[in-house]
């Protein structure tokens, strides 16, 4: 368990001046890729729809924790991933590889709690099956410290909601064994839930109705309001809900059962907005993007699209060819950017 | 007027970015539209047959034909509701054509207006179910069938309209302003690759693959559309439909030779509903088909992918 003392402890350690995002050429986000050369990397993007910055990477990326104070990102292997990297995004520098514990892999995603003092890293304690979250101490050049219970089998993508020390946990439900590469090993009995963690205890979890729809991409609004981009993981493709939402104590609202055959049932990312009013699920097995705005769908036609974030008031995209959609500008660079787009917000 | 033509060229030869030969117009014009036309028709056909199995079967074969020559282009309008897995729900698992086909009929003729049939279950629907029904149940039940065949033939009409009305001038105006689905002309010819590549792939790993199961344990059952023996059809139609999208995406003789060969197997094999994976003999005709259409899919890789200097992304294929 995570103590009361282990935070309070952390949030009186100091922390040390560092560069900040200006000196990583002022990134809006962060993306893995793959370049021409068909070499992984990890890049900042801009605003105007460059890259800042080109970090090697060893294998296939997934998604990245930004810091939200220090140019530091920690880029997550694609699952099941032995390694996650620490890098100085002014500099290209790896300043540390955290590697989970033995009988631990990670499974792509983490996020920073405590003005980025914590990290917190999705887990599979893969002998049991049980989820876990890794934390570590960033002021202590990130030193494992804890693991909690992530309140459900596979772990996936983990986001602090804004303004509080709560994490919201997508538990895919799946069970995979790094002997059995990505083989899926329980869908007959599989139990996704959404939880919500606070001070290492769960305060509060969400299952569907439906235990075949895998949640596994989650994004948070300012008021706490989650958003579900759902995987269905029926073996006969029937309507299932695309987006599901959520606020603590509240009733899920299910959204784009109607969508469902074209987008094979599958979200590859979710994100709110940056004015909160609207929700994108990205679609990559549909070539589309779906767009709720509260009181009808719009969609998105674009091939390979997957990564998606907040962009100003409204939504940046990125997908396998390159291309890089920030609200009404579209561009297309040199990398493949693979499944996620994460923001840095500082 | 030769100045000025000589000037047109070379301004092509500019902005061509896709590599030389390669040519979006002649893939959609000559492949892609006459195939969907062609689906359409037959579909449109089997929907007016009469319900006796001497008129339903040679309908059903001509759509299932058809279908196989346009199967690889599963994008755009093909993949809008769905449509290409609901057009051949396949491979099955857990026997579900048959349960949804079940369904359809305990619950009778009320249920089989076009908007609940748009709403069964995807495995029923399309030419799994009417398999089916055609060759199990000789069309009955007559109105069920007679469904399903309009159904369909309403999904192959849609797809169709879609390609003429909008997606083909999306991908032909690849690259200009406004067009965010393609953003530049080689990501049209990127889809008309990854096509081809799916196409082949699809064949080898899964209408193959499937029934050839293991040496020790084959799988015949598992043949696509074997109940009509038609397994074998859908093979050579496909791979020649393949070999004429290669022909015209760019002069690629090296993947030209392994298609022709493919093909020729194919056509050789004498085995319509792949059942003879059950016996030593048959099994090493199909494993050599595999083999060759494993070849086609490398050097088409390797050949057309470098003359096309084109980007195939991942995130489509695969999950997290």
């Amino acid at each position: 368990m995570l103590s009361r003392r282990g935070f309070l402890a952390s949030v009186a350690a100091s922390a040390v001046p560092v560069s900040g995002w200006a000196g990583a050429g002022n990134p809006a986000f962060i993306a893995a890729g793959k370049s021409a050369d068909g070499t992984f990397v990890l890049c900042g993007l801009t605003h105007a729809g460059t890259i800042a910055f080109r970090i090697p990477l060893p294998s296939r990326g997934h998604a990245a924790a930004a810091h939200p104070v220090r140019a530091e990102a920690v880029a997550f292997a694609r699952r099941p991933g032995r390694f996650a990297f620490v890098i100085d995004c002014a500099t290209g520098a790896v300043l540390r590889q955290l590697t989970p514990p033995d009988g631990h892999h990670f499974y792509g995603h983490g996020a920073f709690l405590d003005g980025g003092r914590i990290l917190v890293t999705t887990e599979n304690a893969f002998e049991s099956g049980q989820g876990r979250l890794g934390i570590w101490d960033v002021t202590e050049g990130y030193r494992r410290i804890d693991q909690i219970a992530s309140g459900g089998i596979g772990p996936h993508e983990v986001v602090r909601l804004p303004g509080t020390e709560v994490l919201a946990v997508a538990n895919g439900g799946i069970r995979t064994h790094p002997d059995h590469g990505r083989d899926k090993l329980n869908l007959d009995t599989m139990r996704p839930n959404l939880s919500l963690v606070s001070e290492g205890r769960i305060v509060d979890q969400l299952e569907l109705s439906d235990p075949k729809l895998s949640i596994r991409h989650i994004a948070a609004r300012s008021d706490g309001t989650v958003a579900i981009g759902v995987q269905s993981e029926h073996a006969v493709p029937r309507p299932t809900p695309m987006i599901v939402t959520y606020r603590r104590s509240g009733d899920a609202v299910s959204l784009g059962e109607e969508f469902s055959m074209e987008t094979q049932g599958y979200v590859g990312s979710v994100a709110w907005s940056g004015d909160g009013t609207r929700i994108a699920a990205t679609c990559p097995r549909g070539a589309c993007a779906m767009i709720w705005d509260g009181a009808q769908f719009s969609r998105f036609d674009r091939s390979e699209v997957c990564g998606v974030a907040p962009f100003r008031a409204d939504l940046a995209f990125t997908d396998g060819l390159g291309g890089f959609f920030r609200g009404t500008e579209a561009g297309r660079l040199p990398v493949q950017w693979d499944n996620h787009l994460v923001e840095v917000t500082t | 007027m030769r100045v000025f033509k000589i000037g047109a060229l070379l301004l092509l030869g500019l902005t061509t970015t896709a590599g030389a030969g390669a040519d979006v117009d002649a893939a959609l014009d000559t492949h892609v539209l006459p195939g969907w036309e062609r689906f359409a028709a037959a579909t449109e056909t089997l929907a007016g047959a009469e319900c006796s199995p001497d008129a339903l079967r040679p309908a059903f074969a001509d759509a299932t034909r058809a279908w196989a020559a346009v199967s690889h282009l599963n994008i755009g309008p093909a993949a809008v509701e769905g449509r290409a897995r609901i057009i051949l729900f396949w491979p099955e698992e857990r026997n579900a054509t048959a349960r949804g086909l079940r369904l359809l009929i305990q619950q009778g003729p009320d249920a089989w207006t076009p908007d609940l049939i748009s709403r069964a279950s995807a495995a029923a629907r399309g030419l799994a179910g009417l398999e089916r029904l055609i060759w199990e149940e000789d069309g009955a039940p007559c109105d069920l069938t007679r469904a399903l065949a309009d159904d369909l033939s309403g999904m192959a009409a849609d797809i169709r309209d879609g390609w003429t009305e909008e997606f083909a001038d999306l991908m032909r105006t690849a690259g200009e302003a406004g067009n965010t689905r393609f953003l530049a002309e080689d990501e049209a010819m990127a889809t008309f690759y990854t096509a081809l590549l799916t196409g082949l792939e699809f064949t080898a790993e899964y209408r193959l693959a499937r029934p050839m199961g293991t040496f020790d344990a084959p799988q015949p059952m598992r043949a696509q559309l074997y109940r009509s023996e038609l397994s074998q059809e859908i093979i050579v139609a496909s791979l020649r439909s393949l070999r004429e999208l290669a022909r015209v995406l760019v002069e690629a003789p090296r993947t030209m030779a392994s298609l022709d060969r493919a093909v020729a197997l194919a056509e050789a094999l004498d085995d319509a509903g792949l059942q003879g994976v059950a016996d030593p003999m048959g099994r090493f005709r199909v494993e050599a088909l595999q083999s060759a259409v494993r070849d086609a899919h490398m050097i088409a890789a390797v050949e057309i992918g470098s003359l096309l200097n084109v980007t195939v992304g991942f995130n489509s294929g695969d999950g997290d």
